[in-house]
């Protein structure tokens, strides 16, 4: 070859090599002595096999032969051939057939792929850094959502949501001319019990009570904390208005009606007022207000009937007779 | 007459797809095992079958024929061209959305999720690039030993098609006439993708090519 050929060749970026039908080495340029850190002389006539053993695999010897005598190109990349050239760099392999020049000779091209590698993986490491940061961002919106919309204490409903969800409840139950129920409770006693033994424990029996509404309802009913110890649930989509005894019975059988506090069991007890829509009230605020002044009516006749050094121990009363008093007033 | 003439073409074009549906499965054999040594894994490759479109068949994302439809979504294309007994290219396209699967079960290494479906990194570039390359060898070569010509091969080039870039125009542009359309299944362990081969010829090439094969079979029936 012309000396300006070899000339442009050791000035390329990439190591060239050509190999002779017997797989040695007949030229190679100043990038590829580089890489196998040999000078050029002592690499001709060297199998390529001897200069890098790593090319010592069937597939790889295949490749030569297929290149050599079917005029295939073949491309082996950095990342699956690590193995060919020994140390941390990294190089795309490209082998082609140089048969233009009369006799078979093989053009192996080495080129240098590392700093995209290394800048690959710095992407990489950036992009998980992203979708960490992203993961935390998703976490974060869904905690204020939650603060937003359900009550810190008790997890459930929050006044809010309950707004939103009873107004929508509202409109389809006039759409589709049904019925629903809605619930006001109050805990019975519970400024006395806060009093007694402290928030720590009226936090427990907030809780308490909240669990025994949440496994008291279907799983399309709302149960929301309406302020202090004042709870509501909606009951949508009811036939009639005794079905909703079924969900207060549920809350008078709950087992685990009772905080323990320092080995004293303090039993809870239940107000509920009950109204229907659309009888009670063609808004949610007049259905809250209907069921709101029954609440209070169960309250101030358990009241009259039960002593007041009678306290802690429940009063309860039967649905019958509940029902007896008027009809949407309920004491459990 | 214009009917009998018909139903002779297309008993010859099924012979044909025969004929070349069994040169593939050999060659295809051939990469899976190169690919086997290479990734230290089992993999197979099946072709299934072979169809040949020419004439008023045309390859879309909106052919109601579900043996013409492009799949929809990017699309990944590995290329080589060959020339001189033959004239055309050989393209492997797979779904742009199973690559980064089909990269993690090559490399091993857990992939990145890109925000879009359809980013590669050019170290992923060059997985397909090779993979193209060892497949589309083994069918184009293997293809032109059975059939006894000397063919010449360009390094292979990958690229991504979308909606907008439509592949279909890339490969029934005005000189290539006649696509041999092959389905391929990689089962890489467990793990199965499915492709599909285009390999377009010009008229010239898709003429040459069933006369080779029209030899063959006369050879074949004696």
């Amino acid at each position: 070859m012309d000396n300006n050929y070899f000339a442009v060749m050791d000035n390329l970026n990439q190591g060239i090599l050509i190999l002779n039908a017997n797989y040695k080495i007949t030229y190679a340029n100043m990038m590829f002595s580089k890489i196998v850190k040999t000078e050029s002389p002592d690499l001709l006539d060297r199998s390529i096999l001897a200069v890098l053993p790593g090319f010592n695999t069937n597939y790889l010897r295949n490749a030569f032969s297929a290149a050599l005598h079917k005029n295939y190109h073949f491309f082996f990349s950095a990342v699956l051939h690590q193995e060919i050239i020994p140390g941390k760099a990294k190089f795309n392999i490209r082998i082609s057939n140089l048969s233009d020049v009369g006799e078979p000779y093989l053009l192996l091209e080495f080129q240098d792929v590392t700093s995209e590698y290394e800048r690959i993986a710095q992407l990489k490491s950036n992009i998980k850094q992203l979708c960490l940061l992203n993961h935390e961002l998703i976490d974060k919106e869904k905690q204020i959502q939650r603060l937003a919309y359900y009550d810190t204490l008790t997890g459930i409903a929050n006044r809010t949501l309950f707004y939103e969800l009873a107004k929508k409840m509202a409109q389809t139950s006039k759409r589709k001319d049904e019925m629903f129920c809605l619930m006001f409770i109050d805990i019975d006693r519970f400024k006395c019990i806060n009093d007694t033994y402290g928030h720590e424990v009226g936090d427990q029996v907030l809780k308490c009570a909240a669990n025994i509404f949440t496994n008291s309802v279907r799983k399309s009913d709302i149960v929301a904390r309406y302020g202090g110890d004042e709870f509501l649930i909606l009951l949508p989509d009811i036939k009639k208005e005794e079905n909703c005894k079924i969900v207060i019975s549920k809350i008078k059988s709950a087992k685990t009606k009772t905080v323990t506090c320092h080995g004293h069991e303090i039993p809870l007890s239940f107000s509920i007022g009950v109204s229907f829509y659309p009888k009670d009230g063609s808004n949610i605020d007049q259905l809250i207000v209907t069921a709101d002044h029954s609440m209070y009516r169960v309250k101030n006749q358990s009241r009259k009937n039960t002593p007041e050094d009678s306290w802690p121990v429940a009063d309860w009363q039967t649905e019958k007779d509940c029902l007896n008093k008027g009809p949407h007033e309920l004491q459990t | 007459m214009r009917k009998l003439k018909g139903r002779v073409m297309k008993q010859q074009n099924k012979i044909a797809c025969d004929i070349l549906n069994e040169i593939f499965n050999v060659s295809i054999g051939k990469a899976a095992d190169m690919l086997s040594q290479i990734l230290h894994k089992t993999i197979r490759l099946r072709v299934p079958n072979v169809i040949l479109l020419s004439g008023k068949e045309r390859l879309s994302r909106k052919n109601k024929d579900s043996s013409l439809k492009l799949p929809d979504g990017t699309l990944m294309v590995s290329t080589i061209s060959f020339s001189d007994a033959l004239e055309g290219k050989a393209n492997l396209v797979f779904p742009a959305d199973k690559m980064h699967d089909f990269i993690y079960l090559c490399t091993g290494e857990q992939p990145v999720s890109f925000p879009n479906q359809s980013d590669f990194t050019d170290i992923d570039f060059d997985i397909i690039n090779e993979i193209g390359n060892i497949v589309l060898n083994s069918i184009i070569g293997e293809m032109g030993n059975s059939l006894g010509i000397t063919l010449s091969y360009s390094l292979p080039e990958v690229q991504i098609y979308n909606q907008s870039i439509d592949f279909s125009h890339d490969i029934e542009s005005e000189e290539c006439k006649s696509v041999l359309m092959l389905s391929v299944s990689f089962t890489i362990e467990q793990t199965e993708i499915k492709g599909t081969i285009f390999i377009d010829l010009t008229s010239a090439s898709s003429e040459e090519l069933f006369h080779l094969l029209s030899r063959i079979e006369g050879e074949f029936f004696g």
